[in-house]
């Protein structure tokens, strides 16, 4: 019944989920620990930081903003031949998870920056006093400290990729938004197009909802 | 000595100019002190007391910590250093995201204490600070004075010869700012720490400390034991300060009174530290001298076991009496005049 409705077999539609979730999931993970050492180093180098370093900070923060200046969508073509050295293939859903983990990395790594900053001066002073080396700073001060507010940047940075997903379609990643501009839009099936648009607004709305969720309970306010 | 400055000099350097945070600082703390250093906001007292753990290195002079010049200490040897000098803070800087049980764990957790022995000795320090049934709450839940004794049991946790404060009660009211005393007192004796402390509320330093200096521009302009800096200050700054805490100023409508009084008439602030003199004070002078007394003020202070005791007076009879009286004041207290 949903196919006739829908005018297109189930199995095209699950497949669609299941290659979204497979670049959701493996370029979010991959991309979140780039994002965090890339945050980590910004924080430790920047002016009053922990390992104050001009030269590191301003190259890290140059390369991230740089990254970050280019739409995905041009991103995506323009690192082609670095797609083909790592995995071989310039097209397909794996070839895909490569532009989607370099474009959201340093995203990601902006985001999680902010959220260390946030944590309190004082808390810093307070590990040194103890005599905490760097790595317990940032293992036991920097990263729990600043947990509630991570949660949410990745909350974010997983609904921006959501998006960024749908334009994988452009190098035959396939996914849900590829399955909207190509069956939906291309032959003007409304139906299939108005199912995923709601399926994706229901999607981000979940995810948002399960991040604030997590982070109030971090919080420890109540 | 356990800590000592010599000759230090702080300059932060500003994209526009120098500004001078510590200048010429020469001060010595002794084992089982507890050593007070006071000055308004600015005048360089967070500097200072940041050099003594090298949270900041001097621009020059050195630093010494038990014995070792902890200002060119680096890496594994001063993060070994720091293991025993403890500090606590203004804003307590507790970890919102553990419980107070886990805020007292952590400076061992760094060390890599076994499991076993962190838990008691965690549960023996809560024990010490009377917070033994919060161990399992988070600090959000608690009040200033109770985040302020996670932030003493946590600096107690590694068993520190030493005990940086950084302003310990100037974020909390003043009933709470007692029990905070207090119980920095009691690990000053019970558990043989030596504090130094900064502070802006001199009434802190009357109460717990036995040593002052006295900040101002970066200089330390004052320094002693208590008693004596109290009893005697010199500087404006100083006198400023003790003014605030100890009551000296002998009010206008007197005054007013006794400069209306007729005849010839001298008037005397009188200080005394030692015991209570507020009965013997004038019933003795009247036995020796025939001249008379009016009492216009009587301030008496509470200062480390002692009592100082300020009184102003007016004496009242000929030159030749009110001569007699101010020269046995001179043999047997301090005194000022006071114009009337």
């Amino acid at each position: 019944m949903i196919e006739e409705y829908l005018r297109v077999p189930l199995s095209t539609i699950t497949l669609a989920a299941s290659q979204t979730l497979y670049m959701v999931g493996w370029s979010l993970v991959a991309g979140a620990v780039l994002g965090m050492l890339l945050a980590i180093v910004v924080v430790l180098t920047r002016p009053g930081g922990l390992h104050a370093n001009r030269a590191v900070f301003f190259v890290v923060s140059t390369v991230v903003n740089v990254v970050r200046s280019v739409p995905f969508i041009i991103l995506m073509v323009t690192i082609m031949p670095l797609t083909k050295i790592i995995v071989g293939t310039r097209v397909g859903t794996t070839a895909a998870l490569v532009p989607l983990i370099v474009h959201v990395g340093p995203y990601l790594a902006r985001l999680f920056e902010n959220s260390m900053l946030e944590v309190d001066n004082g808390i810093i002073e307070a590990a040194q006093s103890m005599g905490a080396t760097t790595p317990q700073v940032i293992w036991y001060f920097l990263i729990p400290e600043a947990k509630a507010s991570l949660v949410l940047a990745l909350t974010t940075g997983t609904i921006g990729l959501l998006g960024s997903t749908t334009m994988a379609g452009t190098i035959g990643g396939g996914g849900v938004g590829n399955l909207a501009l190509t069956y939906g839009y291309e032959r003007m099936n409304t139906p299939l197009m108005i199912v995923t648009v709601i399926l994706l607004v229901a999607l981000v709305q979940i995810l948002q909802s399960i991040g604030d969720t997590i982070s109030r309970r971090m919080r420890h306010l109540d | 000595m356990i800590i000592e400055f010599q000759n230090v000099e702080k300059t932060f350097a500003d994209k526009k100019q120098n500004v001078h945070a510590c200048r010429d600082i020469n001060l010595t703390v002794e084992k089982g002190d507890i050593y007070g250093v006071v000055g308004y906001s600015g005048a360089g007292k967070s500097t200072l007391i940041r050099m003594v753990n090298a949270l900041e290195r001097p621009t020059s002079g050195t630093v010494t910590v038990n014995g070792v010049v902890i200002s060119e200490l680096q890496g594994q040897e001063l993060v070994r250093a720091r293991k025993d000098i403890s500090m606590i803070f203004q804003q307590f800087n507790l970890l919102e995201s553990r419980t107070v049980y886990e805020n007292v764990a952590m400076p061992l957790v760094l060390n890599h204490t076994p499991k076993a022995q962190i838990r008691e000795k965690v549960l023996q320090i809560l024990q010490f600070v009377e917070l033994s049934d919060k161990a399992d709450v988070y600090p959000s839940k608690l009040s200033g004075g109770q985040k302020q004794r996670v932030g003493i049991a946590r600096a107690l946790a590694t068993d520190p010869s030493i005990l940086l404060c950084d302003e310990p009660t100037s974020a909390l009211d003043p009933r709470t700012t007692d029990s905070i005393l207090n119980l920095l007192m009691k690990v000053n004796r019970e558990l043989d720490v030596t504090i130094l402390l900064i502070t802006h509320q001199i009434d802190i330093v009357r109460k717990i400390c036995n040593k002052v200096a006295v900040m101002e521009g970066g200089y330390i302009v004052e320094q002693g034991d208590v008693k004596e800096v109290f009893a005697h200050p010199r500087r404006p700054i100083t006198q400023a300060f003790v003014e605030t805490v100890v009551e000296q100023t002998i009010p206008e409508t007197i005054l007013r009174e006794a400069a209306a009084r007729k005849g010839q008439s001298k008037a005397f602030k009188i200080r005394h530290i030692g015991g209570n003199i507020c009965d013997t004070f004038l019933a003795d002078l009247r036995s020796r001298f025939s001249a008379d007394f009016q009492t216009l003020f009587i301030s008496v202070n509470e200062l480390q076991g002692s009592i100082l005791t300020v009184i102003g007076l007016q004496v009242i009879g000929d030159a030749a009496q009110i001569d007699e009286v101010e020269e046995y004041l001179f043999e047997k207290y301090e005194y000022e005049e006071v114009e009337l």
